[in-house]
Order: structure tokens, then sequence, then C-alpha cells
């Protein structure tokens, strides 16, 4: 076996020799390095120790250092892009990099639609769990979205029964998610979940069964790139020739590569080298199914997701118009201590964004409330929930508070001159009309919030634009469904705008007529 | 000291300041019950805060106020005694003030049903009599932003009734309307002088003040310069800074 693959390497390399593509390695090291054109390689940055950021926010990592010699090796200056894996194909389809060197196994639909260097490692999916986890039955397991982990425990639902799966964006929030008790357990790279055991880094966590499977990681490139992908396999056979290969892997990973697997690797996966002018391309499956056929399938999905829109954006409304009102009239209030916490709320909520909220929510506060209480008292809706009801109360109270602001003060002057108290003044003649002027800016608030209920999808929620994404992975079709998602947008919108105009009408038929001005 | 059963409110060296600029530069002055007072001067010169402190719309920086020979201790109150003291004068402001969001019944009511409690039913039934005292009881029923300027003062002036005041305080209340809608107005408020009601007015309208007033004073930079009847303050002013403002009005 092992004989097999040397032999098999040697001939190989000749074959590439002898093809005559691609400059030659040699001569790329002797250009000038001003006259070097760039290279573009992307990878997440959030996949220890493949690919991460330092303090400087610079990429490193085992994914990093091979990006960098392997464009070194083919006579181009490195420039590494750092892209969210979640959009990372996209990314290269539109041509924001040229490779993917950041740890994407080569599968048979990635083959459909890029071309893969030989595997430049290999590894498997392994699931880790927390230490003395007695059975996964009734677990909460987390992959990365679009992953080949995600992937198989889709198409072998049998492999983990009775299991919560939780999708997130990058390896990172999956580390998040296992240090604050969201999961047991998540499905990642065996060399990866080693070295979070390493680094203590996912909590106290152990390897739980054998490899559900191997996979090889190769570089992506566009399908139109095969000349370059033939210089990527040559650059490749170049750094494990001359050490480079096992320097790296070395730093990163801990121990000596196994060269025999990488070549064994190289042997299966020979048949995906792209040749002169594309041809050995896989056989790309054509056949498109119909419009109405897809369409069909994909509504029903993106109206469950429109669904949890819906609802996230009606509880959130309801409450924040309350809660909005109460900090608002907070910073008219004569309470000193009160006004100013008021205000410190509005200033705090209003300057972080809704993602850190979210992420906070979700991560910091719903984690101290469940292991105070001593069981999941606000999982991922609750915390959703709570970033979005703190999130629109601030921008309601603020338009609120304008209003107030805005009402004439000959108003408390007459009010108060028939005796009236504070509080009876504010309930009685100041809101109706505060809140009166406020209701256009509290409907645009009211639009701003269904919209940005699309972010709770980074918390593992499944509503509208994450079921799009989905569907885009899935089918590889970016138009259809994200036209589609926009459509129940704009349906939800309109209605909304709808509801809120009609209830301005009522509340402004005081005005009509003569049309007051204010 | 005694209590002069004719005198309602009084106040003794009021003073007033809005950061640097002093308003009321100490202001003894006394409402007698059942007359009308009426304060002229040019502007700025104190009237209108002057009024304002009489209600404790502002709060006097020092100098007493006593109603009906009690002293009102204003830094000290409650908000139920500010309420009680408020009650007992009505007042009617230059932009009259109406709430844009009831209706003219429910804006000449809201007084009497949140204040005094009175009954709702009761409270309309009054509303409407003092509706049609001031010739609008066909207008019960309109937003303020379908009423004249005069109709709006009108609704203002039955407002304050509604709460049956001792003393009227009445702020320039012709000043923003137009010309022919300030003899209906003045009408209004002769009727309610000649039915007893003691008033304080605040008024540029000379010839309204001396046709209505039973005092005339005059305020210049914070203090009340001369007062005395009309005859007397309007026709032999004593003192130079009346007679310039005097003058100012013929034309």
């Amino acid at each position: 076996m092992y004989t097999y693959g040397r032999i098999f390497v040697v001939s190989f390399f000749i074959l590439l020799i002898c093809t005559g593509f691609a400059p030659n390695a040699a001569n790329a090291e002797t250009l000038p390095p001003e006259d070097q054109p760039s290279l573009r390689l992307s990878m997440s940055g959030a996949f220890q120790p493949f690919s991460t950021t330092d303090i400087s926010g610079n990429l490193v990592g085992f994914d990093a250092d091979m990006a960098r010699e392997l464009a070194k090796q083919m006579g181009y200056a490195p420039e590494l892009v750092q892209n969210d894996w979640a959009g990372i194909q996209a990314g290269l389809q539109t041509g924001k990099y040229d490779l993917i060197c950041g740890s994407m196994a080569i599968t048979p639909q990635r083959l459909e639609k890029m071309l893969f260097s030989l595997p430049y490692y290999v590894s498997g999916a392994q699931i880790f769990a927390r230490r003395g986890l007695e059975t996964l039955r009734g677990s909460r397991i987390a992959v990365t979205e679009d992953s080949t982990y995600a992937r198989y425990i889709e198409r072998h639902p049998e492999q983990l029964p009775d299991v919560e799966i939780y999708t997130f964006g990058s390896e990172a929030e999956i580390v998040a998610a296992m240090n604050t008790d969201k999961i047991d357990a998540f499905v990642s790279d065996r060399i990866v979940g080693g070295f979070y055991i390493k680094k203590g880094a996912a909590g106290d966590i152990e390897p739980w069964g054998d490899l559900l499977y191997r996979e090889a990681v190769g570089i992506a490139a566009r399908p139109d790139s095969a000349a370059l992908i033939r210089q990527v396999n040559q650059a490749l056979l170049a750094l494990v020739q001359n050490g480079t290969y096992e320097k790296i892997y070395r730093k990163w990973v801990g121990n000596a590569p196994d060269v025999e697997i990488l070549f064994s690797a190289w042997g299966d996966y020979a048949r995906f080298i792209p040749g002169p002018d594309n041809s050995n391309r896989p056989e790309v499956n054509e056949q498109k199914p119909g419009f109405a056929n897809k369409l069909s399938t994909m509504l029903p999905l993106l109206a469950r997701g429109a669904m949890l829109t819906l609802l996230l954006s009606i509880v959130t409304a309801i409450t924040a118009l309350g809660t909005g009102a109460l900090i608002g009239i907070g910073t008219v209030a004569r309470h000193t201590l009160l006004r100013r916490l008021s205000n410190a709320f509005i200033w705090v909520v209003r300057g972080t964004p809704l993602l850190v909220q979210l992420f906070m929510a979700y991560f910091a506060l719903a984690t101290a409330i469940n292991r105070l209480l001593g069981f999941e008292a606000v999982g991922a809706m609750g915390a959703a929930f709570i970033a979005l009801i703190v999130n629109t109360t601030a921008y309601n109270a603020e338009t609120l508070r304008g209003g107030i602001n805005a009402v004439d003060r000959g108003q408390w002057d007459a009010a108060a001159s028939i005796g009236m108290t504070r509080g009876k003044i504010l309930r009685r003649i100041i809101l109706p009309q505060a809140f009166r002027d406020s209701l256009p800016s509290l409907g645009n608030n009211l639009v701003v919030l269904i919209k940005d209920t699309s972010l709770v999808g980074a918390i593992t929620l499944i509503e509208l634009t994450y079921v799009a994404r989905n569907v885009v992975f899935q089918t590889g079709q970016a138009f259809l469904p994200f036209l589609c998602a926009a459509g129940f947008y704009l349906v939800i919108i309109s209605l909304v705008t709808i509801g809120v105009k009609s209830w301005e009408a009522r509340l402004l038929r005081s005005r009509k007529a003569l049309g007051e001005t204010i | 000291m005694t209590a002069n059963p004719l005198v309602e409110i009084e106040t003794r060296d009021l003073r007033k300041s809005f950061g640097d600029l002093t308003v009321l530069d100490g202001v003894d002055f006394k409402v007698r019950r059942h007359q009308v007072h009426a304060l002229i001067g040019p502007s700025g010169s104190g009237k209108s805060t002057f009024l304002r402190c009489l209600n404790l719309l502002e709060y006097p920086d020092a100098g007493e106020i006593f109603w009906k020979g009690e002293p009102v201790r204003y830094r000290t109150m409650r908000p139920s005694e500010l309420s009680r003291h408020r009650t007992k004068m009505g007042m009617v402001f230059q932009h009259f003030h109406l709430f844009p969001h009831r209706n003219v019944l429910d804006n000449v009511v809201e007084g009497p049903v949140q204040v005094l409690g009175t009954p709702t039913r009761k409270a309309r039934e009054q509303g409407m009599a003092l509706l049609q005292q001031v010739g609008l009881e066909d207008k019960a029923k309109a937003w303020p932003a379908q009423l004249s300027g005069g109709q709006k003062q009108r609704v203002a002036i039955a407002r304050a009734l509604a709460m049956n005041p001792e003393v009227l305080l009445l702020d320039e209340v012709t000043s923003a309307l137009d010309v022919e809608m300030i003899s209906g107005i003045n009408e209004l408020l002769t009727g309610l002088a000649e039915g007893g009601m003691t008033m304080v007015v605040v008024t540029h309208d000379l010839a309204f003040a001396r046709q209505v007033a039973d005092c005339i004073c005059f305020f210049d930079q914070g203090h009340i310069v001369e007062s005395g009847t009309p005859e007397r303050v309007l026709e032999q002013p004593d003192s130079t800074r009346l007679r310039d403002f005097l003058s100012s009005f013929q034309t």
C-alpha cells in the first residue's frame, strides 16, 4: 500500500511535468517580488488550528501557512482573504478570490460546482462530547452550516437517533455554545477537535465513538481555473518534497503528517485532476428540475421560516410598544435616577449592534440564567426574544421621548392650570399626543424590526432568511430562494404598514377638516 | 396678620429670575374680590410671569404669596396641595392651548371629571351650559382644529370656568386673535366681570382695560411702577416711563 502510494506519486509527478502546463516553480521564485502578481486565497478564519486570526488580525494557522507557501511556490504574492464559511463558495464563484484554501473537504456535490486540487491533508469527521456524557440520545449536537458534517448528519439520521441538531455559522459559535452549555456535543474535524482538547478551548470534551468517516481536504477553484489547479498540484508536491509541508503540519497539528495516507488519497482523487482545456471535468448534472417544481418545494420551507419571522415580529412589536413607552416616560421622569437609567439604557442599546446583543443574550445572559436555575429556561428562542425586545424597546423609547418633547409646552401649562397632577397630565394629555405624533416613526421601527429578525439565524433559529440561505446551499440556485424570501418580507411589511397607516388615520381624526399644523 | 375678607390673593416682595435675567424684582400686589385688575406694561416687564406665579405655573425665587390671608407654602407643597391651589384660579392663555386630541365638550369636562371628581354625566351637563354661555353649544362635538381663533378662546374660557374658580387669570387672551374676533371675547369677559368674577387681566388693549378694570397696574422692569383707577393711571400718569408707554399707543 505504501509502496503503491510512492510509485503513484512519482509517476504522477512525471505526468504533470510532461504535460508542461503551469509555470515551473523554480522560474517563479526568480521573479522580483514587485513584479509578482498576487493570488487571493480564502479561508474562514474560524477553524483552529487550520485558520484563525491572531491579535493583529492576520490569518494564521495550517491553512494560512499552506496558502502562503503554495502561492510563493507558484510565483505569486499571497493575498489571504477571510470569508465566513457560510458564504465562502459564493465568494469564490463571484471572483472575490481565486482559491479556497480553507479546509474544504472534497465531495461529489462540491466537485460539481468547483475544481479541487489534490488533497493537502486527510482527516475525518468525529463527534466530540462533553466528558462523561453517557448517551447521545436526547442530546444537543452542533454542526457548522453547509459543512460536510451537516450533510452527513442529514443523510445518515440513523447514525444519530433522537438527537437535536443545532446549526451554527462557524466553529467559533460552536465553541462558544459548548462553553455555555447550549450543546452537549458537536461534529467537527478530528484534528480540530484534538486541538480543542489540547487547548481546553471547548471545555472538557472527549472524542465520542469512532470516526464517522474519513475525508480528504483540497484547495478549491472556479470551474474555469484548470491551469491554476494544476499549478497548485505542482506546488503542493514541491512543498511535500522539500519538507515545508511537514514543517507546517508539525507546527499546527503537533505531530508528523501521515504522508502515506496523503499519497493514497492523491491516488483516490487523481481522476479529478483537470486536464488541459478542462477535459477530465467531472460530469455535471445539467438537468435542472422545472421552475414550478423547484418553487413548489421551496415555498413551504420558506413559508415555515416566514411564520417564525412573523411570530418574532408580532410578539416583539407588542411587547416593545409597552416597554418602549415605559422607558420613554422614564426619560422625562421627575426622579433623576429613573431619568438617568432610562437615558443610559437607550444610549447603550442604540449604541451596540443587534447581532452583538443577540450573541450576548444567547451565549451570556441565557447561559447565566440557565445555570442559576439549573435547567434550560431560556433557549435560542428566548434569547432572540430578549435581544429583539430590548433593541426595539430602546428605539421605541427614543422615538417616544422625541414625541413627548415635541408636544407644545402650553399643553402642560393648560393641564396644570386646571389642577391636573403631573402623572395625569402625562397620561391623559401629553402621551396621547406624543403617541399620535410618533406613530409614523414607531411604524418605521416595526419595519426595521421585521427585517432585523433575519439576524436570529446566527443563534440557530430557522427564520425566513436562514431558510432561504439554506435552500441556496442545497440547490446552488441563488436567485429564486432569495427572491421568494424578499417577496415574503415585502408581503409581511406591506400588511404591517397598512395596519399602522389605518391606526394612524384613526388617531389623526382630531386633525381632520381644517388640517391643524403642529 | 388679620385676613382681609376682600383680598383673594396677596403677594409680598415676589422675585423671579431666569438665569441672569431678573423678571420680577419685588412685586407687592393684592387681588381684591369682585374686582378686575388689568396689568399693563411693555413686553418683558414681568406681567405674564407674575400671573404665572399666582397659580404657581412658575415658582417664585423669593417672596410670599397669601391665599385669603393664608400663606401659600409653595416650596414645600405636596402635589395634591399644588393641584388644589391651582383649581382655585382658572387661567386662559394667549394661544388657547386646547387639548387637540379631545373634542370641544371633552376639553371642558376634563378638569371637572379628572380633578374635581364630578360624575361624567353631571360634568357634561354643566359643560353644555358653559358652552351655551360662551355661545358654542352647537360645537360641542367639534375638534379644536375645526374652530376659529375666537371660538377656541371661548372654549378655553369655558374650560377655565368649568372648574368653578374664584379668580380668573387672563394672559393676553385677545392678542392672538383676528380683529373681528376681539370684541366678542371682550364682551364675554365684560359680562363675567359684571357677574362679579374676580379677574387679573394681562392686556395690551388699553380701551378694554379702561372699560372693564377697577384697577390698572403698570409693570416695568419687574416692578409695579404705578397703580390705581383707570382714570388715574391712564389720564394722569405720574412717571415718565408710564407716559412714554402710553404715548406709544397714540398714533
